[in-house]
């Protein structure tokens, strides 16, 4: 990172920390629900048609209504910059996956503006609700298919991936598709631990291809040069590596979102189709974690209402997302899964968390990168 | 060159001289209307142009992570330069244009060849069941080329990318080679089967519409069958078959959702998946380059068609005054053979897909075959918790019929004005092949075409968010949608338009305006009725690629104005792929209705006259 | 019906480079029947494209009925439906989708005229052409002959004072075409409106014009009655054009010696009643004026019968001597041989002169010499 960038992210932490502290001094729950009332209405950004099932029981018991558009994340970041740039003021609550540009765009240009409900404030950790409230954490990761390999996991460390066994028979999203792009940057972001990883692998040091800069670099290579299978969705990924009756065995390893195994292999055996499995205890990670987040416009029509709703959305209404490969950034409400499958909490799976900063910053380096060394 | 004798004054003379002409010019409905088209499409599409282009030679907010001197505003190269000539050019651009230029090209012309000849048997032959052959023929069309191509994927499924076998391998025992299952050909093939009705559509308005005493007189003449098709049809549907080349080529090319699914498996990218992939990263400005690359690319292609076109419109007036008749040709043994062809093409191609997609809809747990997990929840069961998040059944979903009866009236809407708006320019472009004005008016109606859909809509919202001069807010509105789309499909309608005004023979309405018929008089009672098939034709392609636009809409569609393929779309994403695929079925039914209610109302006096004549 | 006089001025109109009119100028009297006369591609139909107003020339001027609706130096152009003319098209241009009746009644309407004088007029229109009972019939339903009358009942509904008819009668087979001939005459007649007529067909324009205008790229050629044009053509392409068959033309250079005036034709030599200035001339005479003698008589050049093709009343004889040929007309009971020899007498008075090198008429004031 260069140096300019630190003190702008310097910059942003203090004022978002001010801000934080100043609504947060603010707050008084009865005048925000009063005048929410008298708004009469929200209007929120939504990356997730799940939206749809609360509309209802907020307006029985605020009397708001929510009006949500359905939009992915990228496409939330087009409409409400246009819309502010032409001076349309038309949203209160951008709720999606688009932190990096959150922080690097609309955050410095006073676009949006972070709100952290007190009341929730108490159960977050630091990077939940700096700047930006997190309502809940999704990850990528890899799965494998437990049903035939009753043995365990056939691989315990990312860079079994590298090896000529596997060739072929890893199956990812598209490396230059959005939340895919994260993923890899992520573990190019961290070198070390790579490097440390492929010495308990290999029990050696690792020796650099030219051009290369650093063990995550070197891993990346080795990866994308093992022909790893594109997959045109994760669902995809999820029933091709979950898939039971497959018969070219190995059975692939997938990379995928996590919460598709809700559907191809969290049942399994009651559901003896699928049986997609995370490999938990990888080494050094299993996936990458982000973060889906909440944010206030800076010129909302209905402020009071979007403040409602925001912390309605962490507390009681969270729960249409409470699903299996989420969890919730509220540690007072556990994740459905550690519940009922036996998953290993939030804070203790192997995940890295994204850094926007990162992710925004070597978005162009990244792809430059990886088409440099793509077949 | 003394002409007359002057007794004026130079200088008053031309003052006279220009007087006239600017009165007679401003006397002239259809100079008038040209102009007005011209302007609003200049503002439509030249103003997006512009910015896309202005944003590829200038540095954009977020730049300085490409270079530390990015200034955002200031004149720069840098993109070009990077993307044309940088380390990763190859990968980025080049591999891509090649692959797009393969692909594209061929599919083009195989669905040119089939849809022709498809449209020949259908309107010129005495295959059996014609009729009904014709609707079933576009279904491939109406069927989203995404839906076609998992529909390939899962009858040709490689074990590459893991899961269940595939169709092939259950029924071979063997998986089929990579190369069947993904990359070019299978893309080529598919392609193919999405977009050969469009050819098939036009040509088969061409071809109903010739007057077939030219191919008898030609046949009195002794000249053999194939000879009168390669002298006397096959000529005549000419701009036809143009006109169909350059859209199919401008789909090809421009392709998205069947590229993607059958080309990214094995790495094989085109400009338009390059495109995506850059839009995905939020590197707009990389996701521009490609676009005007992708837009010169098309325009070539245009520029060859009304070089080819433009000189000589005249020769391929079919509808001329002397009544005609139409005949068909006597396939004999070849009868039954030819209709089994195609019959089983119309089932491989239309039918099956069709079948899939509604069989997976029935399935309580997608992927499970057997006959105890067939359900109509996903069509008519009431919300529960415990499948889909709760959602309830389409037909009792009330964002589903909200957005049934919204995308109702926007193709509705959407094909009858753009059926006008391009019956227009293309009468302006055919009537007027040598002026200045119809030929700008030509090449900017097909721009559109390949700009990325999401960065269009973007570019609308802007504009027509506050009020500029005559201007108007549109912001949220119906008529934002409608126009956006309009302007999208402006290269179809303009062009399906003009091939229906170049087959009116220029004499009928010569006839017209010496009895005193004015341009609009002439209009409404000579080039309308006899339009009509073609327009028609017209008509049923935007419906149908109305009732299936998404992504220039997705940023200007308001919860109220919110159509059927976004909600699909969200299911999709979310993975419910019972209701998404029935989502795409009901979309594919509610289009038929249309598509036949259209059939009914606009065949128009001179179709029905011919059929009764057949 | 009135009549209008139609003037042209220096009417020239371009297609990119080439010309199609070259600075034409034209009077057309009222009331005439005028034909405009020449090979495809002469510029014919284009000129009568400019007086309907479907092509506006590049330069020169139109005046219909006294008013200008053409000027290029004022910038005039009177739109077609304003300047009382129509048009009879060779493709005839009838409306596919319309019946007989709509199609005739189409400008009438257009002259909103009442209901029941629309249908009276079509009536009339179409009981004078003998076509009562066709008005349900669409285009396609009806004959060749009847689309033909149907486009010209169209035109005399509107009783324009100009008709334009360009080449109406090439679509129809060959003893339609006679009829229709016939009828058209009675046609302007009878309505006395001028006529402009296109037509290639040399018998068609003899036959039925008033004036004929002979045209050949772009240039009027010859403009006459046809009784002149055929006696006096002004140049060696009308004498060619007109008549058939074709105008016998013989290289000739005149000689005058003590036995009189003659034409030398390579080498034979033919008495004549004149002879022009030049030394090098081409000598037309009309195979009427060709007579064939059985036997040599003073005058008589002796030729081989070549061919004999009988025409009904009248035998045309191909006859050879050397490198000429020349055609005869001659009785039918005349009794001919291939090859037998036979002799050739021509009127001495009966030749047209032209120049070789101009092609122009030589003119007969030089007769008195």
């Amino acid at each position: 990172m260069r140096r300019g960038n630190y003190w702008l992210v310097l910059l942003i932490a203090g004022l978002s920390l001010l801000c934080t502290w100043v609504a947060a001094a603010e707050q008084d729950w009865g005048a925000i629900e009063a005048a929410a009332r008298e708004e009469g209405k929200v209007v929120i950004y939504s990356v997730s048609s799940r939206m749809g099932n609360i509309v209802d029981e907020f307006m029985e018991k605020y009397g708001v209504e929510i009006e949500w558009y359905d939009l992915a994340s990228d496409d939330q970041i087009e409409k409400f910059s246009r819309e502010c740039d032409a001076g349309i003021y038309a949203v209160d609550v951008l709720y999606g996956n688009h932190l990096p540009a959150l922080v690097n765009e609309f955050l410095p240009e006073g676009k949006v503006v972070p709100f952290v409900p007190d009341s929730t404030a108490p159960f977050l950790d630091e990077n939940e609700k700096d700047p930006f409230l997190v309502q809940r954490w999704s990850s990528r990761s890899l799965v494998y298919n437990a049903a035939l390999n009753p043995d365990g996991p056939p691989i315990d460390s990312l860079w079994d991936l590298t090896r000529e066994e596997w060739a072929g028979k890893v199956i990812h999203p598209d490396p230059l598709s959005g939340q895919q792009g994260a993923v890899y940057q992520t573990i190019l972001q961290h070198p070390e631990e790579m490097a440390a990883a492929y010495e308990r692998e290999f029990g050696e040091a690792i020796t650099l291809s030219a051009g290369i800069n650093n063990a995550a670099e070197e891993w990346f290579l080795r990866f994308i040069q093992n022909g790893p299978v594109i997959g045109s969705s994760t669902s995809k990924i999820a029933k091709g590596a979950g898939d039971v009756t497959q018969t070219d065995l190995p059975a692939p390893i997938g990379w995928t979102t996590l919460s598709k195994l809700r559907k191809y292999g969290a049942n399994y055996p009651c559901d003896p189709d699928y049986a997609a499995a995370p490999l938990y205890d990888l080494d050094p990670v299993f996936g990458v974690a982000y973060r889906t987040i909440l944010a206030l416009s800076a010129k909302a029509p209905h402020p009071n209402a979007g403040k409602l709703l925001i912390r309605y959305l962490v507390e009681a209404g969270l729960w249409p997302w409470n699903e299996i490969g989420d969890y919730s950034a509220r540690e007072d409400i556990e994740a459905l899964q550690v519940h009922l499958f036996n998953q290993p909490p939030f804070a203790e799976v192997k995940l890295w968390v994204t850094d926007p900063e990162y992710v925004y910053n070597t978005a162009f380096d990244y792809v430059e990168f990886y088409l440099s060394i793509a077949p | 060159m003394a002409v007359g004798p002057q007794q004026d004054q130079p200088s008053s003379k031309h003052v006279r001289r220009w007087r006239n002409r600017l009165r007679r010019r401003l006397r002239s409905p259809e100079f008038i209307l040209s102009l007005v088209l011209l302007l609003a499409l200049s503002y439509l599409v030249l103003v997006p142009l512009f910015n896309l282009t202005w944003r590829t030679l200038s540095w954009g907010p977020g730049d300085t992570r490409i270079s530390r001197d990015a200034e955002p505003g200031k004149f720069t190269l840098a993109h070009w330069d990077r993307l044309l000539f940088g380390r990763t050019s190859k990968q980025m651009v080049w591999k891509p244009l090649t692959h797009t230029l393969i692909t594209g090209t061929i599919a083009a012309a195989l669905a040119l060849i089939l849809g022709g000849t498809l449209a020949w048997l259908v309107t010129r032959s005495n295959l059996p069941g014609r009729r009904w052959m014709r609707s079933v023929l576009t279904l491939p069309y109406i069927i989203p080329a995404f839906a076609l191509a998992m529909a390939w994927e899962t009858f040709f499924k490689s074990p590459i990318t893991g899961g269940r076998p595939g169709v092939f391998q259950a029924l071979f025992g063997v998986a089929p080679p990579i190369w069947l299952s993904y990359g070019p050909i299978p893309i080529i093939i598919t392609m193919v089967v999405h977009f050969y009705p469009f050819a098939f559509i036009i040509i088969s308005g061409a071809l109903a519409a010739i007057d077939s005493q030219l191919e008898e007189s030609a046949q009195l003449q002794g000249a053999p069958r194939w000879m009168i098709m390669r002298k006397i049809t096959f000529p005549m549907v000419t701009p036809a078959f143009l006109s169909s080349l350059v859209l199919l080529f401008g789909r090809t090319v421009g392709g998205f959702a069947i590229p993607y699914f059958l080309g990214g498996p094995v790495q094989y990218w085109t400009l338009s998946t390059m495109l995506f992939r850059n839009f995905s990263l939020r590197l707009d400005v990389n996701g521009y380059v490609l676009a005007i690359i992708l837009i010169a690319l098309t325009s070539l292609i245009v520029y060859f068609n009304s070089r080819v076109q433009g000189g000589s419109i005249e020769k391929f007036q079919i509808i001329s005054g002397k009544g005609f008749k139409t005949n068909i040709t006597r396939l004999q043994k070849w009868r039954w053979p030819i209709f089994s062809l195609v019959a089983t093409f119309a089932l491989v191609a239309a039918v099956l897909p069709i079948g899939l997609l509604a069989y997976q809809s029935l399935m309580l747990v997608d992927g499970h075959y057997g006959l105890g997990n067939l359900t109509a929840h996903y069509w008519i069961g009431a919300s529960n918790p415990g499948i889909a998040w709760g959602y309830p059944g389409l037909l009792r979903n009330p964002l589903v019929l909200g957005g049934a009866w919204n995308s109702i009236r926007f193709a509705v809407s959407g094909s009858f004005i753009a059926a006008i708006v391009g019956l227009l320019i293309g009468y302006i472009v055919v009537r007027n092949p040598r002026s200045w004005l119809s030929k700008l008016l030509n090449q900017i109606s097909f721009l559109p075409y390949l700009f990325p859909g999401i960065a269009f809509g973007a570019m609308y919202l802007s504009m027509f968010a506050v009020r500029r001069g005559p201007i108007p807010a549109l912001y949220g509105t119906f008529t934002l949608i409608v126009l956006v789309a309009l302007v999208k499909r402006l290269p179809y309608t303009t062009r399906t338009g003009a091939s229906a005004v170049a087959q009116i023979g220029q004499e009928l309405e010569e006839a017209a305006q010496l009895q005193g018929a004015s341009w609009l008089r002439r209009l409404r009672s000579i080039v309308i009725p006899l339009a009509t098939s073609g327009i028609v034709s017209g008509m049923m392609v935007t419906f149908v690629g109305l009732m299936r636009v998404l992504a220039p809409i997705i940023l200007l569609i308001t919860p109220s104005t919110r159509v059927l393929m976004t909600v699909a779309y969200r299911f999709a994403e979310d993975d419910i792929l019972q209701l998404s695929n029935a989502l795409i079925l009901l979309v594919t039914f509610i289009t038929l209705i249309g598509e036949l209610i259209i059939w009914r109302l606009g065949r128009g006096r001179l179709s029905r006259l011919r059929e009764g004549n057949l | 019906m009135s009549s209008n006089p139609v003037l042209l001025k220096h009417v020239t109109k371009r297609f990119g480079e080439v010309t199609a009119v070259d600075h034409l100028d034209l009077e057309i009297t009222a009331g005439e029947f005028l034909v405009l006369l020449g090979p495809s591609g002469c510029g014919k139909t284009t000129l009568l494209r400019c007086i309907a107003g479907l092509e506006e020339p590049n330069e020169g001027e139109i005046i219909i009925g006294g008013t200008t609706v053409f000027s290029s130096n004022e910038a005039i152009f009177v739109p077609p439906g304003q300047r009382q003319v129509d048009m009879v098209f060779q493709s005839y241009a009838l409306w596919p989708h319309m019946t007989t009746f709509e199609n005739i009644a189409f400008g009438l309407k257009l002259k909103k005229l009442p209901r029941v004088q629309i249908r009276e007029r079509v009536g009339q229109v179409l009981t004078d052409l003998g076509m009562e009972g066709l008005e349900k019939r669409y285009p396609f339903e009806l004959s060749g002959g009847q689309q033909q009358r149907v486009a010209l009942a169209r035109l005399l509904a509107t009783k324009p004072p100009v008709f334009l008819m360009d080449e109406p009668l090439s679509n129809l087979d060959a003893r339609l075409r006679l009829d229709m001939r016939s009828e058209l005459k009675r046609l302007h007649h009878d309505s006395g409106a001028t006529t402009v007529y296109v037509t290639h067909d040399q018998t068609e324009a003899l036959t039925m014009a008033t004036r004929v205008v002979v045209m050949e790229e772009g240039l009027i050629q010859q403009v006459d009655s046809p009784p002149e044009l055929y006696r006096k053509p002004a140049n060696l392409f009308v004498a060619e054009f007109i008549g058939s068959p074709r105008v016998n033309l013989l290289p000739a250079r005149p000689i005058s010696d003590d036995q009189g005036k003659w034409l030398q034709v390579r080498d034979f030599r033919l008495p004549a009643a004149w002879l022009p200035e030049e030394e090098e001339i081409v000598a037309a005479v009309r195979p009427e004026n060709v007579s064939l003698l059985p036997e040599a008589t003073p005058g008589a050049v002796e030729f081989q019968v070549y061919a004999v093709l009988p025409a009904g009343p009248e035998v045309f004889v191909h006859v050879v001597r050397g490198d000429t040929t020349l055609v005869a007309r001659s009785n039918p009971l005349l009794n001919l041989e291939m090859d037998q020899s036979i002799w050739i007498k021509i009127d001495p008075d009966a030749y047209n002169y032209y120049g070789k090198e101009s092609g122009q008429l030589l003119s007969a004031a030089a007769r008195g010499k």
